[in-house]
């Protein structure tokens, strides 16, 4: 279990460090600023910001969060159908590891960015942003449908499920990231038998260590 | 050239007191500054070239209704203040 935590909060990034039993809480950056999401990998730290005025941020640390710059945040393509702006960074999560530069980020509206230069630039998912069926999508608690999970198959980091809330959960095909997506499935099974209402709340979705197989 | 001044809320991404801008709008005078303070530009404008929803500007006394702001005619001495519209009690 790490000793180190990250917290994304309305009012700022906070770390905790545990030191023996007691855990300590230090204010990590963005005072007062809403921090929709952090990710942390290999020394740097990615976070995610939404200002209530001023739009979604994106902001990046090289140095365990003692100083933080901030990046050009992904934005939908003035050619992209519909042409929306960007409302909110959902989730990151890294390329795994044969794409160390790799992020992705799911926003709101439900775009799928992807940057191989560490988040310097970024490019939408268009494939997935033009499938029909997102013209059924809706929102979860936001005016707009938004990607909420992102999982890149650890055995094949080219291979990347995600779960938009509320539209399903899609699956690219290996090695054809930016080609088509298809419906994996709207929920899985096992959850929809037990629990019928499930579909309307979101799930996040991750790969287990056990590897369990699915039927 | 128009003065241009920002919220308090914007003081660490651009100098305390006003910039100056050419334009013969409230748009074209943000865009000519922007274009020079780039980092700026998408607090105020959104993926679209847009007055986001939540910022309002006030040209020479005047509140300016939010869809026509940056279509908002100036003059050369004209001042403007782009602030966070506020709402609630």
């Amino acid at each position: 279990m790490s000793d180190h935590l990250l917290i994304a909060t309305r009012k700022g990034l906070f770390a905790l460090e545990r030191k023996r039993s007691d855990w300590t809480s230090t204010l990590g950056g963005f005072p007062g600023v809403a921090v929709t999401n952090v990710l942390r990998t290999d020394g740097v730290i990615y976070a995610a910001l939404k200002h209530g005025h001023f739009g979604a941020k994106l902001h990046r640390s090289d140095d365990a969060g003692a100083t933080w710059c901030e990046l050009a945040a992904p934005a939908f393509p003035a050619d992209a159908a519909d042409a929306p702006s960007l409302f909110q960074i959902w989730t990151m999560e890294t390329g795994g590891r044969t794409h160390p530069d790799r992020l992705w980020i799911g926003a709101i509206p439900a775009g799928l960015f992807r940057s191989d230069d560490r988040g310097e630039s970024w490019q939408l998912v268009s494939s997935l942003w033009n499938v029909p069926e997102r013209k059924r999508w809706f929102g979860g608690g936001y005016d707009a449908a938004g990607i909420h999970s992102i999982s890149p198959d650890p055995r094949d980091d080219d291979r990347v499920f995600l779960a938009i809330s509320c539209g399903g959960v899609w699956e690219s095909p290996t090695r054809a990231i930016l080609g088509r997506y298809s419906v994996r499935a709207c929920l899985r099974p096992m959850c929809r038998r037990s629990r019928p209402k499930t579909a309307r709340f979101r799930i996040r979705i991750g790969w287990c260590a056990a590897r369990p197989r699915l039927t | 050239m128009a003065d241009i001044h920002f919220t308090s809320h914007l003081r660490n991404l651009v100098p305390d007191g006003p910039l100056s801008a050419a334009g013969a709008t409230v748009g074209e005078a943000l865009v000519n500054l922007l274009a020079a303070q780039p980092h700026v530009r998408g607090y105020v404008l959104d993926d679209r070239g847009c007055l986001r929803k939540h910022v309002c500007i006030f040209a020479d006394g005047e509140r300016l209704a939010h869809d026509g702001a940056l279509a908002r005619p100036i003059g050369p001495d004209s001042k403007l203040y782009v602030m966070q519209a506020l709402s609630g009690g």
